[in-house]
């Protein structure tokens, strides 16, 4: 009985010390991840029109044969998302319900519509509808435009745009995640053109702090 | 008290005094800087103080590590920290809260843990801190430590000083975190 009582002592130690180093590590991860994980936002490219610029309108045909306008100032009042998808992109088709989502968090002053390039062929632009009714996106407006591309040098996919109602260009750039996305609208709201430069303004404050 | 946690207690806070005074020790200018930050001690007495902080730690921290006079030593180190504490509180009190502790044990030098401000978390630990110290001068029973004592006593001050690292990372990630938070909330306003 006593033999069992040590043995079982033992044992109970040795999980105990190998628990505390557990939470011990863990408390350091977390502590170590706060400073690794500065927020990232959408990679925006130096060509094309500058955010700040105002942006002319341009009329383009939708997928379904009606027209709609980018750019421009909007007579119903809202900023413009726009998200440049293709089928042949494996991850515009992840990021599409993601972009529903974020805009109809934000619907009462945004839209969104989806543009697109490539279909010279009525089997190309077959392939487009397919695409559109697959994403479930027959709601929103879709463009198929060489020109809207080539006008905001968008060279990589997905991209995004947002205009303001007033039709000035807010932000623009590479988006991945929901983050990217995010971060394109936070830019529009605080003026800060990129997450860059928003923790590059933070982090000089903050190493003052240390010092004093 | 028995006498295994007697021992527990004074490897741990031998350790504990001994690492503080070492850290204290090898950065007398920072914590110099630190002792002045606090606003307690008048300036020609500045280097006198900050140099007997990290001796007195070394002292009862020997102390506990030896043996000797446990009383007295539990004492000292019980009034030691409540120094400490109070120094602590009256900054609290008089808003000056923008100051690193210098709580120093960690031993680490990486920016996640060294530097940490005055939060109320501080006297709340060290009061935990101080109970702990006065627990040896409870009436000792005396008896002979066997195999399992000793391991008992060097796994669990194992233990105790690993809990005690995680407490203060757990209370610096808080301030990183409100510090986060707040530096976002605000963050609009910056721009």
């Amino acid at each position: 009985m006593d033999e069992a009582l040590i043995v079982s002592n033992v044992l109970l130690w040795l999980v105990v010390v190998v628990l505390a180093l557990l939470v011990f590590a863990l408390t350091r991860q977390v502590g170590i991840l706060h400073e690794r994980i500065a927020p990232a936002g959408a990679l925006q490219p130096t060509n094309g029109p500058k955010v700040g610029e105002l942006t002319t309108a341009m009329a383009l045909r939708g997928v379904d044969g009606g027209e709609v306008t980018i750019g421009g100032e909007h007579q119903g009042g809202l900023a413009t998302f726009v998200l440049f998808i293709s089928p042949s992109c494996p991850v515009c088709k992840s990021l599409v319900p993601t972009a529903r989502s974020l805009v109809h968090s934000e619907r009462n002053r945004m839209r969104l519509v989806f543009a697109s390039d490539g279909a010279e062929t009525p089997e190309e632009l077959k392939q487009h509808a397919d695409y559109v009714s697959n994403l479930q996106i027959t709601a929103y407006p879709y463009v198929i435009s060489q020109a809207l591309g080539l006008h905001y040098q968008v060279s990589k996919l997905p991209f995004a745009l947002l205009i303001s109602s007033d039709g000035t260009l807010k932000s623009k750039g590479l988006v991945n995640t929901r983050e990217h996305m995010e971060s394109l609208i936070e830019a529009m709201d605080s003026g800060i053109s990129t997450v860059q430069e928003f923790t590059g303004k933070i982090q000089p404050k903050n190493a003052m702090e240390q010092t004093s | 008290m028995d006498p295994a946690p007697h021992a527990l207690i004074s490897i741990f806070f031998s350790v504990l005094l001994l690492g503080a005074s070492l850290h204290k020790f090898s950065d007398r200018v920072r914590f110099q800087g630190i002792v002045s930050s606090y606003r307690l001690v008048p300036a020609p007495l500045l280097v006198t103080i900050a140099l007997g902080i990290p001796v007195l730690e070394l002292g009862i921290g020997l102390a506990w590590l030896v043996g000797l006079q446990p009383k007295l030593v539990a004492l000292a180190t019980a009034l030691l920290l409540t120094t400490y504490t109070l120094a602590i509180g009256i900054n609290i009190l008089r808003n000056n809260t923008e100051i690193d502790c210098g709580c120093g044990f960690s031993g680490t030098t990486d920016k996640s843990t060294s530097y940490q401000t005055l939060t109320l978390a501080l006297p709340l630990r060290n009061i935990l801190l101080i109970a702990l110290a006065l627990l040896p001068l409870l009436p000792t029973t005396h008896r002979l430590l066997g195999l399992v004592d000793y391991l008992s006593i060097a796994l669990g001050s194992v233990v105790m000083l690993l809990l005690y690292a995680a407490l203060n990372q757990l209370m610096a990630n808080w301030q990183i975190i409100n510090n986060w938070r707040s530096g976002r909330g605000e963050g609009p306003a910056h721009g």
